[in-house]
């Protein structure tokens, strides 16, 4: 995934913006927007810079105030005078834009994202791609409870080993795997 | 309804215009009537599928008003204008398919099967939308196409199971399926000025060819159901396209405009 800061010029003001947005988390993760791989795009022209986002989806309630957090942290760069933000549809936004150390961030707070990271190739094996690993016990085989999860980007997980339920991010559609395993 | 001057050629402007807004029509009042499941779904499992779809539902029409009014109003502000195609159109405006206007009665057989038809008219027109020539329609359609996966996922194995379930379950899917699908057909019906659209490279998505995909997807799941198929010479309920709705949409759009109509253009 290309550098979406690579079209602000100088480096200083590029650097500024990037640490600016870094700075913001999703409202409702432990995730910054950058780390999260919404950001599409950046520009600066003379003092307006514009951030194209892709949501994560459509509905993601988040947005507004995620607008209203980008304008504020940009507001205060000097030499940024006016910010606009877009929303983009295309590139898509997918879990596998999340950055690794985002991925390690939610992992951390017991929230799980598609293995394996950017570069690797998966084997597909049967149905669909591997079940997530449990954050808490690392088990591998955990099950998919629910498809639906608190927001429209996360499902709910259980692992039998540690007895815990724990959310996994994924994106639209989600893996062929995702029929829920019938209640013992 | 007269576009302003837009940068389209009008001629396609307004049929497109049309176009956006009969797919956000028809997900706002879907999304609606899904969101009056919230709490009263048959497990609790049920109730947040179904108000995750309803908010897809909503998140798209949300989208598509904002397309359509940048063709309708492209001086207004786009949230406002927006907003103003979404609440303060009258019922013989709107240009949903009467499939989602008639209620479900609290049926749960009833809810499944529209959502079920409704899924798979998705299925079939947003790739062909994401094709066409107007950009910010093609890439909406895309995203949106990716975000129903889910949904066609989750009704399909509704259908599956109350199929396959208990003799009521049987009953009660069978009667939905039937009492719906001429409505469902009704998805398909022609908007005004359409013919416009395929000279310009802009596909609704809802042609002949379309049409049959559509049956046959459909046709696949009620077999795989075990259901008897549905009646392939049924007549479709039409009129929806073309601002002909029942009192039944006048009743909701009452309901669902009452707080916008308290301060109409206010920001919340």
């Amino acid at each position: 995934m290309s550098d979406p800061f690579d079209g602000v010029q100088p480096a200083g003001l590029r650097e500024a913006i990037r640490e600016a947005l870094g700075r913001i988390d999703d409202p409702e993760m432990p995730i910054s927007i950058v780390d999260l791989g919404i950001i599409a795009g950046v520009t600066a022209d003379n003092g307006q810079v514009t951030v194209r986002i892709t949501p994560t989806f459509t509905g993601c309630p988040a947005l507004e105030m995620i607008h209203g957090l980008i304008r504020q942290e940009l507001g205060r760069i000097p030499g940024v005078a006016q910010v606009r933000i877009e929303t983009v549809f295309d590139p898509p936004w997918t879990a596998e834009r999340i950055s690794d150390a985002g991925k390690l961030r939610l992992r951390e707070h017991g929230i799980t994202t598609p293995r394996p990271s950017a570069g690797e190739r998966l084997v597909q094996l049967g149905a669909g791609s591997a079940a997530p690993v449990c954050p808490y016990c690392h088990s591998t085989q955990t099950r998919l409870d629910s498809p639906f999860g608190p927001t429209r980007c996360r499902q709910i997980h259980y692992c039998p080993a540690c007895h815990n339920s724990f959310e996994h991010i994924r994106s639209a559609p989600p893996a062929a795997s995702a029929a829920p395993a019938p209640r013992a | 309804m007269n576009p302003p001057v837009s940068s389209l050629d009008p001629a396609v402007a307004q049929p497109l215009a049309r176009l956006l807004l009969a797919a956000a029509d028809d997900k706002l009042i879907l999304g609606h009537r899904n969101g009056d499941w919230t709490g009263l779904g048959p497990i609790l499992e049920e109730d947040i599928a179904f108000s995750n779809i309803a908010q897809d539902e909503i998140a798209h029409a949300q989208e598509l008003y904002r397309l359509a009014a940048a063709l309708l109003e492209p001086r207004a502000d786009p949230t406002v204008a927006a907003n103003r195609l979404a609440y303060a159109r009258g019922p013989a405006e709107r240009l949903c398919a009467e499939l989602v206007v008639i209620p479900d009665e609290f049926d749960w057989a009833s809810a499944v099967a529209r959502q079920f038809f409704f899924d798979h008219f998705d299925a079939v027109r947003l790739p062909r939308m994401q094709r066409g020539s107007y950009a910010p329609l093609a890439e909406l359609a895309g995203k949106m196409h990716l975000e129903i996966g889910l949904h066609l996922r989750h009704f399909d194995e509704w259908i599956r199971r109350l199929g396959h379930g208990t003799a009521e379950s049987r009953t009660r899917i069978i009667a939905a399926l039937a009492k719906l699908w001429p409505y469902a057909l009704g998805l398909f019906e022609a908007l005004d000025g359409q013919e416009r659209l395929a000279g310009a490279g802009i596909d609704p998505g809802t042609d002949a060819a379309a049409e049959a995909e559509w049956r046959a997807q459909v046709a696949a799941v009620i077999k795989s159901a075990g259901l008897p198929p549905l009646d392939d010479t049924a007549a479709p309920r039409l009129g929806g396209r073309q601002g002909r709705h029942s009192p039944a949409l006048a009743e909701l759009l009452n309901e669902l405009g009452e707080v916008y109509r308290l301060e109409p253009d206010a920001a919340w």
